[in-house]
């Protein structure tokens, strides 16, 4: 395995027998601003086989950092973001596990990702060996407000990781809307 | 004659000094008489020198100089009353005790050591994260949402925002005529509408104030939400102060009337925020009302900041 492209996607515990935890980093680079900057957010979502979060407590992120069956948690930041996903624990009517990253909503101007290079995401072994990385393709995106990086999904009895790379210009409220989150 | 191989007496504590270590690790745990709840009054507001008072004005007459930080006090209510100090134990009783049932907890460590785990299947399931630590908001009493109220008052002193309506965009505040606010770095800072400042700004890694004023209403950057303690807004009217968050849901705290007005106070704890309407005299003056809460400005902080 190695580098994506969107829309690609990876077979994780099928291709490493026993891969039981994953650490996915996530990580990006701001172009600074003297002015009030874009502050980016990433977030784990934890969705059933339609698509939306199992509820509100599973969306993981700096201020909710686990969620409630404890598959996800918020570990660290060797990478812009790291969140370790325990495949073990996560609920049997969780079907995909989707991460994020918005940008801050802040009313004082929030930005968009236009300042943002180098954004990519990885999924690694506990042991922080990649497995897969993405880096995500960032043109045009001068209204793009949040952003799917990838997602881990089920596939029969394995997991799997695709690729994605589908911004959003509605920032963090359409992420809500089409996860169903009430933020 | 032998040794002695009589069980050795837990129950009395003048006697466990004499208990071998190999004796001490099989003894049974005794659990920390403090951990033991105390019931007061529905009613009771209770007053523990500067620092309850000082995070917790009931009705003005006490000045205060700055107490110590002391989040737990801080997050006493003022109304309706549930005190913890210290880290009371983590049971599924005192997250369920509602606001009605005030109670007192004096805990100390011992009280959490020896307070079962609040979910042993969650223990055995997985390990808990290397930097996670004992969340304080297992310790906060029931509390309406700000969805379930429309005004903060005398009737409805609080209000407690979720960890997303907490962390997500601005809180918006209009109405307000002054500001102040500490930071988890006990640096505090004031300032107007009309411009004036104190003490210690505090901004953010995106430029922006922590807390701060934007032409009239007064702004939370709440993507920092962690990194600030508690915060006032002082409204002399004649509108009442609003309160605004992310996902469009809004309160307000009334005008000042009869001689009274409303500070609307916010506390962090453990990364949710309550907002609460604090009765005090209308002649107050902002001085007055940040001595009340315990401000003191560190104006000193700010000038080493700059040259640093």
């Amino acid at each position: 395995m190695g580098n994506l492209v969107p829309g690609a996607n990876a077979a994780l515990t099928a291709e490493n027998p026993g891969l039981a935890k994953v650490l996915v980093g996530m990580g990006w680079e701001t172009i600074p601003s003297l002015g009030p900057q874009a502050e980016l957010v990433p977030f784990a979502v934890l969705c059933d086989s339609s698509g939306a979060a199992l509820s509100n407590d599973h969306m993981v992120f700096f201020n909710q950092i686990a969620s409630a069956d404890g598959s996800v948690v918020f570990a660290g930041d060797d990478d812009t973001e790291q969140i370790d996903v325990d495949l073990s624990l996560v609920p049997a009517d969780v079907a995909k596990i989707a991460f994020i990253v918005y940008v801050d909503p802040d009313t004082r101007g929030n930005g968009t990702f236009s300042s943002v290079r180098s954004a990519y995401i990885r999924v690694a072994t506990a042991e922080n060996r990649e497995l897969v990385r993405f880096n995500v393709p960032i043109s045009a995106a001068d209204n793009i407000t949040a952003m799917m990086f990838g997602e881990l999904y089920r596939h029969r009895d394995d997991w799997k990781f695709r690729a994605l790379g589908q911004g959003y210009s509605t920032g963090l409220a359409g992420v809500a809307k089409d996860f169903r989150i009430d933020t | 004659m032998g040794p002695n191989s009589s069980r050795p007496r837990t129950d009395l504590p003048y006697l466990r000094r004499r208990i071998k270590p190999g004796a001490a690790a099989a003894a049974p745990v005794v659990a920390a008489p403090a951990a033991a709840p105390v019931s007061a009054p529905a009613s009771a507001s209770l007053s523990l020198g500067r620092t309850a008072t000082a995070a917790a004005p009931s009705g003005g007459g006490l000045s205060l100089s700055r107490p110590p930080s002391a989040p737990a006090a801080s997050s006493a209510p003022s109304g309706s009353a549930g005190l913890s100090l210290s880290r009371p134990a983590p049971t599924a009783t005192a997250q369920s005790s509602g606001s009605g049932s005030s109670s007192l907890v004096l805990g100390g460590r011992g009280g959490s050591q020896a307070a079962p785990a609040p979910s042993s299947h969650q223990a055995t399931r997985t390990a808990p994260p290397s930097h996670a630590k004992p969340s304080p908001t297992r310790l906060l009493f029931a509390a309406p949402g700000i969805d379930d109220v429309r005004q903060l008052d005398e009737h409805t002193p609080m209000v407690r925002l979720n960890a997303r309506q907490s962390a997500i965009g601005t809180l918006l505040v209009t109405g307000a005529g002054a500001i102040a606010w500490e930071t988890m770095d006990k640096t505090t800072g004031g300032a107007t509408v009309r411009g004036d400042a104190a003490g210690t700004p505090s901004r953010t890694a995106g430029n922006r104030p922590l807390v701060g004023f934007q032409e009239q209403d007064a702004l939370v950057s709440l993507r920092h939400v962690r990194t600030l303690r508690r915060a006032l807004f002082m409204g002399r009217g004649p509108a009442p102060l609003g309160v605004r968050i992310f996902d469009g849901a809004t309160l307000t705290v009334p005008a000042p009337s009869n001689g009274q007005m409303f500070v609307l106070s916010l506390l962090q704890i453990g990364g949710l925020l309550e907002l609460r309407a604090e009765p005090l005299p209308e002649r107050m003056t902002d001085q007055e009302i940040w001595a009340e809460f315990g401000f003191t400005m560190t104006h000193h902080v700010a000038a080493q900041r700059e040259r640093g």
